[in-house]
């Protein structure tokens, strides 16, 4: 069975076409409004993404986090669940990663996986509730995971300025990690968390393709009367999606403590829970896809984010990823699809 | 309610239909050149099975469909309906079987949505309570104003639409099967509504049932449809219900189906006062026994909405069972789940097939291995060093899956193909695919060729009574009374949540069959 | 106590945007971009200051900002029958970017004096004011006219109502769009009477207590009122149990109670309560 297939890539290339030129558009109406040379504009974007090493690996930077979280999403998407709660998960994975790095005294190689496995269970249990209330209730789990992303940002408010807090500073936020447990960079500013990153690509196709699990969970996404009518437990599968969902984004939580701050605070996650909704949508669940909508969206931000010595706003990027939205939705337009 | 100008008297005609023709696409004619007369202050039923054309004749007059051809007269003068405002203008009012009310509004806030005098800004509840109250004394029709709809009983939620319909000023009334969510005591006040109505005001009301003793009980005239074509008007004083029934389902000859026996064994399936209710709150079942041998077709013959879907349902554990008992093999499977049930041995062929049958945009290939995905070999372990039957085995399923859209003759580019494309036909040839090669003790069907064309239908009838020779037990729920009977080995007529007779396929006459169908006649219990 | 005073002043900033939302709502349409038109709706505030009219065109300002967020929402939702929650978390996102990009531009580097519109009784802003008449006009509306009944009916049975010959998608239209102006309102508030001034993280999170306050109210005017005095009371106590010595209460948790609150009170209402109140049809476009 080919991975990528021929309908997808047709799909993916209008879309991507539909990206750039929402981006371009927006370009063009910030020169105008802010009265910059629109060459200068575009001559920051394509030398902060594509113009220069330093900018290109920033770009793959950024989209080790976004397709960790997009990965995560598209377990649930496709199982029919809306978990928004992306923000929290991360929230969570990265509590519990700084957690474990301050505190347990093991060496490096065994932190780390301990770490990540406490991370992933903290995030899973964490979207698990959600789960959970769908299941059992049928909760809307919009309502539930946009909720519980405010208790998890209070607790990591909570976390970092209290027990785990460092006293030098004045905000919120946790102690440096220790040194030999930051992830070594391959070549700045790119570091190993990419190859996590990437490991985890085929890890969640083997999840959702390969396995009886993610079939099952697809069949509950396609129709919930389907799967009853087919003897497919549908709760229990909504619960293990959003388990595996939230742990999933909790591992991005994790790699943002080893990978780039060193630290853990409230506002690390770069707003990555919402934004990785775009990538999930626009590549329609599939894993296989996810590395390149998260590139494509990671470029758009990088280059939005370039602007800013131009004098451009920090918000231009909301105001850009939300424009992203539009596209993401209008690949629904044309073509009826669910979640 | 008001009288135009209370020109019309009893008798006379109001709505003429001429050669009124429907056709809908694939060939389907719902109404074949149909005459009908509808008189003032007369009850006229429109009476006919499953796929007769009455529903669509009444969708006609009430502006929801237009004719292909043929003219509709309203109390003489030729109309175009283009909708049902048209319609509503003209006086011409519908009870739909779907009440077309809001549950959390009461009564009276329901019928001021309609009301165009009101155009006000304030809500005078007070004078459309005592609007409503004056009506429903005078014609008999109990409803409390005040009451919340969604606490109402069908019967007085029918009572509110027909208020609601006279308030919009409907000298003529549809009401499209109204016994059909009524009990017995509410049937009778229906009954007497209709005297009311008739008498009081002029109201015509047409009728469409399939029920006979309602007929002869309410209606003063009768017009039998058959697939889409007239076979008579008749005063109902003038017939009698054998009459009636030969009008309805009249045919001499029926093709057999070469009957390939089976070796009957033991009871598979065994129904004892299976009691379900339906989703309006009535019972949908009630106390019904049956069973099924191996190697035993049993047809349920019957009009739509006698219970059918709530049996399949409760015999796939998708619905609940209120008294009773299933056992599937001796076994008690009574509210099991239907993981449990499908692997006692079941399959399942869902009325419902884009809903309950595949899930569109999987591709066919993952349909098709819906039921086998946890067995090995299809699912096996990989790469893993212990055995475990996490994976698909991909390799054993494509085998799996060639083999059956091979042997089912499902057309299709390819196994990855999106299953939305498919065909009607082709996509019960799927379902079919997918729940007869797993060899079930037990096959559900419920109307497998509803809507399918000449060759799907008899490919699919044909694996059905296959299944049936190598030694299944058959369920087969069919609006198709012709399929019915020239598939089954045995018949159960259901009428009424209730299974009003049973019989040796052999044996059956048709006029026995319609007339139990038509809640005429009852046997006694086999 | 006075306590008081200072809950109802603040309480139109929830109440105003929660009206708004109950509005739309009501007519079965979910409006996930409150937040982002309450932010644009704050910094509009300002930037009517900037552009020189008083207090209460700057007010102005921020309910006209919302009317097209509510539009875009009507067509992208219903005229486009496209998923509603995609294009609200799109719409406030681009909202919060619109509004910061605004402000960062034209307005931080002017210092911009804000008057607000003082009070007029009980110590109290006008706006507080209209923020009871829009409750008593709400209540008003669905209890006793037909266009309340017509909303209702729209959200709970499109079908039904177009078969009574409501125009669904014109009501819909109108809902949103004065949902829309209400959330810029209560943003223009904030800024105006309120901070006198915008900050990027004004309206944290304000925009979602809205929406959360009408499944919290039941869909029901008395109780979102009530209840966006409750959220206020809840939102500005943190800072004060800390100094009274309640220090046990973790102050970030008592700010998120609100939203605690919303995820109990829903789940009890959906193991519980056969009658919601939720509008039957919400969430799904009507198509005819």
């Amino acid at each position: 069975m080919p991975i990528l297939k021929q309908s997808d890539l047709t799909t993916v290339l209008t879309l991507v076409a539909l990206v750039l030129g929402l981006f371009i558009v927006s370009l063009v109406a910030i020169s105008l409004f802010m009265n910059i040379d629109l060459g200068k504009v575009f001559y920051h974007v394509y030398e902060s993404t594509v113009g220069t090493e330093f900018g290109f690996l920033s770009v793959l930077r950024r989209t080790t986090y976004l397709l960790i979280v997009s990965l995560g999403l598209a377990v649930a998407f496709s199982s029919g669940v809306w978990n928004i709660g992306g923000e929290g998960q991360i929230l969570w994975g990265a509590i519990l990663a700084a957690a474990v790095a301050l505190l347990v005294a093991l060496p490096p190689l065994a932190v780390l996986p301990l770490a990540l496995g406490a991370s992933f269970l903290a995030g899973a249990l964490w979207g698990l509730i959600a789960g959970f209330l769908k299941a059992k209730w049928n909760v809307n789990e919009i309502v539930s995971t946009m909720m519980l992303n405010f208790v998890a940002t209070a607790t990591m408010t909570q976390i970092a300025g209290g027990p785990l807090r460092d006293p030098v500073v004045l905000i919120a936020q946790t102690k440096m990690i220790p040194e030999e447990l930051q992830l070594p960079f391959m070549v700045y500013p790119l570091n190993t968390a990419f190859l996590f990153a990437l490991a985890l690509v085929p890890v969640a196709y083997v999840l959702m393709h390969k396995s009886v699990l993610g079939y099952k969970m697809r069949i509950v996404g396609g129709g919930s009367s389907v799967a009853a009518a087919a003897g497919i437990n549908t709760g229990r599968m909504v619960m293990i999606s959003m388990f595996v969902s939230g742990g999933i984004c909790a591992l991005a939580g994790s790699m943002l403590v080893f990978g780039h701050f060193f630290r853990a605070q409230a506002a690390m996650t770069g707003l990555f829970g919402f934004y990785a909704i775009v990538s999930t949508l626009l590549g329609k669940s599939k894993p296989e896809l996810m590395f390149f909508t998260s590139l494509l969206l990671s470029f758009i931000i990088t280059g939005t984010e370039s602007l800013r010595v131009l004098g451009v706003p920090g918000s231009f990027t909301q105001l850009v990823v939300g424009l992203m939205f539009v596209a993401a939705v209008l690949r629904e337009f044309s073509s009826r699809r669910i979640k | 309610m008001q009288n135009r100008d209370g020109k019309v008297k009893a008798g006379d005609v109001v709505v003429e239909m001429r050669k009124v023709t429907k056709r809908f696409p694939g060939g389907v004619v719902a109404n074949d050149h149909v005459d009908l007369e509808i008189r003032a202050g007369q009850v006229h039923t429109i009476l006919g099975e499953n796929g007769a054309g009455k529903s669509t004749l009444m969708n006609i007059l009430y502006g929801l469909y237009q004719p292909d051809e043929g003219e509709i007269r309203v109390e003489g003068r030729k109309v175009t309906l283009r909708s049902p405002k048209d319609a509503i203008d003209l006086g011409i009012g519908m009870v739909h079987q779907q009440f077309m009310l809001i549950p959390t509004l009461s009564v009276a806030e329901n019928i001021v949505l309609v009301d165009r005098s009101s155009r006000g800004l304030l809500l005078d509840l007070n004078r459309v309570e005592k609007q409503i109250t004056e009506l429903s004394t005078k014609l008999g029709l109990r409803v409390d104003p005040k009451a919340k709809v969604g606490q109402l009983a069908a019967g007085e939620k029918q009572r509110v639409e027909i208020i609601k319909a006279l308030y919009c000023g409907a000298r003529i009334l549809i009401l499209d099967e109204p016994t059909s969510v009524l009990t017995p005591p509410e049937v009778r006040d229906l009954a007497i509504t209709l005297e009311r109505l008739t008498k009081e005001g002029l109201a015509v009301v047409a009728f469409i049932t399939h029920k006979l003793p309602e007929v002869m009980e309410m209606s003063d005239r009768v017009t039998v449809l058959r697939r889409g074509r007239l076979v008579g008007t008749v005063e109902t004083k003038s017939v009698n219900q054998k009459d009636l029934t030969k009008m309805m389902v009249g045919r001499e000859t029926l093709l057999q189906l070469e009957r390939l026996e089976g070796k009957k064994g033991n009871a598979v399936l065994e129904v004892k006062d299976l009691s379900a209710i339906g989703d309006k709150g009535l019972p949908a079942l009630k106390k019904v026994s049956f069973s099924i041998r191996e190697g035993e077709i049993l047809g349920i013959a019957g009009v739509a909405g006698n219970g059918q879907r709530e049996l399949e349902e409760v015999l796939m554990g998708l619905r609940k069972a209120v008294g009773g008992r299933v056992f599937i093999h001796g076994e008690d499977m009574t509210n099991s789940q239907p993981e449990k049930i499908i692997a006692g041995g079941v399959g399942y062929i869902p009325e419902d097939r884009t809903k309950r049958g595949v899930v569109p945009d999987a591709s066919i290939a993952e349909n098709l291995s819906l039921k086998i995905c946890s067995e090995p070999p299809f699912a096996y372990n990989w790469f893993l060093p212990f055995r475990a039957r996490w994976f698909l085995n991909e390799h054993e399923i494509g085998k799996y899956v060639d083999g059956l859209i091979q042997e089912y003759d499902i057309i299709t580019p390819s196994k990855n193909a999106a299953t939305r494309n498919l065909s009607g036909g082709n996509l019960q040839r799927l379902i079919l695919a997918r729940e007869l090669s797993r060899h079930p003790a037990l096959i559900v069907a419920a109307q497998p060729t509803g809507g399918l064309d000449i060759g799907a239908t008899e490919f699919i009838r044909n694996k059905l009574v296959e299944a049936k020779a190598e030694g299944a037990a058959v369920l087969l729920i069919s609006e198709d009374l012709d399929e019915v009977m020239s598939t089954s080995d045995r018949i159960a007529v259901i009428y009424g949540g209730e299974i009003v007779g049973i019989v040796a396929a052999t044996e059956a006459k048709i006029e026995t069959i319609g007339a139990m169908m038509a809640g005429v006649e009852r046997m006694q219990a086999s | 106590m006075e306590l008081l005073i200072p809950i109802l002043e603040m309480s139109p900033v929830f109440s105003l945007a929660a009206f708004g939302q109950l509005l739309g709502q009501k007519s079965g349409v979910y409006d996930l971009g409150v937040e982002g038109t309450m932010t644009t709706g704050a910094v509009f505030g300002v930037l009517g200051a900037y552009m020189g009219l008083n207090s209460w065109g700057c007010l102005l300002m921020g309910a006209l900002v919302g009317i097209p967020f509510g539009a875009a929402m009507f067509f992208v939702s219903e005229k486009l029958k496209l998923n509603q929650i995609v294009v609200g978390f799109g719409l406030w996102l681009m909202g919060l970017g619109l509004a910061g990009s605004i402000y960062t531009v034209l307005l931080a580097p002017q210092h911009i004096k804000i008057e607000a519109v003082g009070a007029v009784a009980f110590g109290l802003d006008p706006i507080f004011y209209l923020s009871i008449g829009l409750l008593v006009f709400l209540i008003f509306l669905f209890a006793r006219t037909k266009y309340g009944l017509i909303v209702t009916a729209v959200g709970e049975n499109p079908r039904v109502a177009d078969t009574a010959g409501i125009n669904v998608e014109k009501v819909r239209a109108i809902c949103l769009v004065v949902g829309s102006a209400l959330a810029g309102l209560a943003g223009s508030y904030v800024a105006v009477d309120v901070v006198q001034g915008f900050t990027y993280t004004m309206i944290a999170g304000y925009g979602w207590m809205a929406f959360a306050l009408v499944i919290f109210g039941r869909w029901k005017p008395i109780y979102v009122f009530a209840g966006s005095l409750l959220f206020v009371a809840i939102t500005g106590i943190s800072a004060r149990l800390e100094i009274l010595g309640m220090g046990f209460l973790p102050p970030n948790y008592v700010a998120v109670l609100p939203y605690i609150g919303v995820l109990v009170v829903l789940t009890l209402a959906m193991i519980f309560a056969k009658e919601t109140g939720m509008p039957a049809g919400l969430g799904q476009p009507y198509t005819k």
